[in-house]
């Protein structure tokens, strides 16, 4: 009698850490989707500001005629944005047309005609709506990153982790040296 | 005396649980569409400016959310609008139909953001016009009111045509779950569980358990979850854990012991701080926006 009892515990515990690593690898595949759901959300804001780039250059080339060094850079990072197959080289891409773009806008500041003209307003509040909506995304994807990082790291969860070949993803993080505002050069010959 | 500490115990780790830091400090829950944390407007303004937005959000379905602040306290416009926007969740959950308008007094800024459904009729553009033609030049004059009413007046005639009201909308109160609820759902279970565990040590039988362990989590499972997946998972666990609790009570504690008087009780009812949700508004639709709109300051 005692064996059949025991028999019987060691079965239902078996049988309760089946269900748990079986609820748990669920869980994390979940988690892993949903952070790479929220990356594409990120890119699609990308492609936003992308498009509207081409607009605002159209706008502002007449008076801006002696600018070409920017537009030139300009027209570098966009092509190299749509050349970007890989996620983390989409991500660089990305950076480089948001400080090119940035040039851009700091030099427009030195023609007061544009700031006025409403083609002009009307580009710039599109763009400070999508630059808006890039900065929610991404700190969405970030929120992300964080829930799954924490899942995969907490006891017990890291053992199925470890099995299953989860590892912790990377933050979006500011690249280097774009917290320094762009230096205007007015090459005034 | 050990199942007192225990008892106390679990219930103050339960309570430090729930609790989770922001980084943005939230004003307060939604007294109704208009919310005048600033306190700009007298009160039959307030009244005709929440039976507007009232009666279009019973004609439409569309959420529009007016909030005054004093000061954003450092943080920026469109982060707090957004932040704020999700935290209320305004605008329906399936259409994310609703409209931020946010004043910051202090901080002489404001701020329009529609949610994702609404992006299409309110673009950021309209936003930009309708903040610099409608309110800032009545801001600068100091009619907050005038400004204000005739934004939503913009605001309502650009979205009229967006969205119409299901049939399942109509007189919904907010599903959201009460935490205070909740918290006296769990005692209730535990005194259920102790009367239950004593009527388990004297029968004789060792499957009953089961069988009452599987029907509670089936109708655990039915009231609180609605995937499939748990109405399969949760009975099963409860089925499970009814056998192994009757198998122990009816072999390891042949007698159950005799019903407390006062003493048990005496813990849980005295003062549970805090109020339930306030009655009158229920609470926005559960929408959600992307960082749409626009920004503006007089």
């Amino acid at each position: 009698m005692k064996k059949k009892k025991g028999l019987i515990i060691l079965l239902i515990i078996i049988a309760l850490i089946a269900i748990w690593l079986w609820r748990s690898y669920n869980s994390l595949v979940t988690v892993s989707e949903g952070v790479d759901n929220q990356w594409a959300q990120v890119e699609v804001q990308y492609q936003r500001r992308f498009d509207l780039i081409p607009n605002l250059v159209e706008a502002v080339k007449g008076v801006m005629s002696q600018e070409q060094a920017v537009f030139g850079d300009l027209a570098a990072a966009r092509e190299n944005y749509t050349g970007a197959t890989t996620v983390n080289a989409k991500a660089e891409a990305a950076t480089q047309v948001e400080n090119s773009l940035g040039r851009l806008l700091a030099i427009m500041e030195n023609y007061p005609e544009l700031k006025s003209a409403e083609t002009v307003q009307n580009l710039m509040t599109q763009l400070e709506g999508t630059e808006n909506r890039v900065s929610v995304e991404r700190g969405r994807f970030n929120e992300a990153v964080k829930s799954f990082n924490v899942l995969i790291k907490r006891f017990p969860m890291n053992f199925v982790s470890n099995l299953f070949n989860y590892s912790e993803k990377a933050y979006f993080q500011v690249a280097a040296g774009v917290e320094n505002a762009p230096v205007v050069d007015l090459n005034l010959n | 005396m050990r199942r007192r500490f225990l008892i106390i115990f679990s219930v103050v780790i339960f309570l430090a649980a729930g609790f989770s830091a922001r980084a943005y400090s939230s004003p307060g829950k939604p007294a109704g569409f208009v919310n005048d944390f600033a306190g700009i407007f007298t009160a039959e303004q307030k009244i005709n400016l929440e039976e507007k937005l009232r009666g279009f959000s019973a004609s439409t379905s569309n959420e529009i959310a007016v909030v005054t602040i004093n000061s954003l306290e450092g943080d920026t416009i469109e982060n707090y609008a957004n932040k704020l926007f999700s935290e209320w969740g305004i605008g329906q959950e399936k259409k994310d139909n609703g409209v931020l308008l946010l004043v910051s007094l202090d901080d002489r800024q404001m701020r329009i953001e529609p949610g994702y459904g609404l992006e299409g009729a309110l673009p950021d553009i309209s936003c930009r016009r309708i903040i610099t033609k409608t309110m800032i030049p009545a801001f600068q004059a100091g009619n907050y009111y005038e400004g204000i009413d005739g934004a939503v007046d913009n605001i309502v005639a650009a979205t009229a045509g967006e969205y119409t009201v299901d049939a399942d909308e109509r007189g919904m109160a907010t599903r959201s779950i009460d935490p205070e609820a909740i918290f006296w759902l769990i005692i209730i279970a535990f005194y259920l569980l102790r009367a239950l565990r004593r009527y388990l040590a004297r029968n004789s039988s060792w499957w009953e358990g089961g069988v009452i362990g599987f029907i509670i989590g089936l109708l655990v499972a039915l009231i609180f979850l609605r995937t499939l997946i748990y109405l399969i998972i949760i009975p099963i666990f409860g089925a499970l854990f009814g056998f192994v609790s009757d198998y122990l009570f009816s072999r390891v504690l042949p007698k159950p012991k005799p019903p407390r008087r006062g003493g048990g009780g005496g813990i849980w009812f005295g003062g549970s701080g805090g109020s339930f949700g306030g009655g009158g508004f229920g609470g926005f639709g559960g929408g959600s926006s992307g960082g749409g709109g626009s920004s503006g300051s007089w």
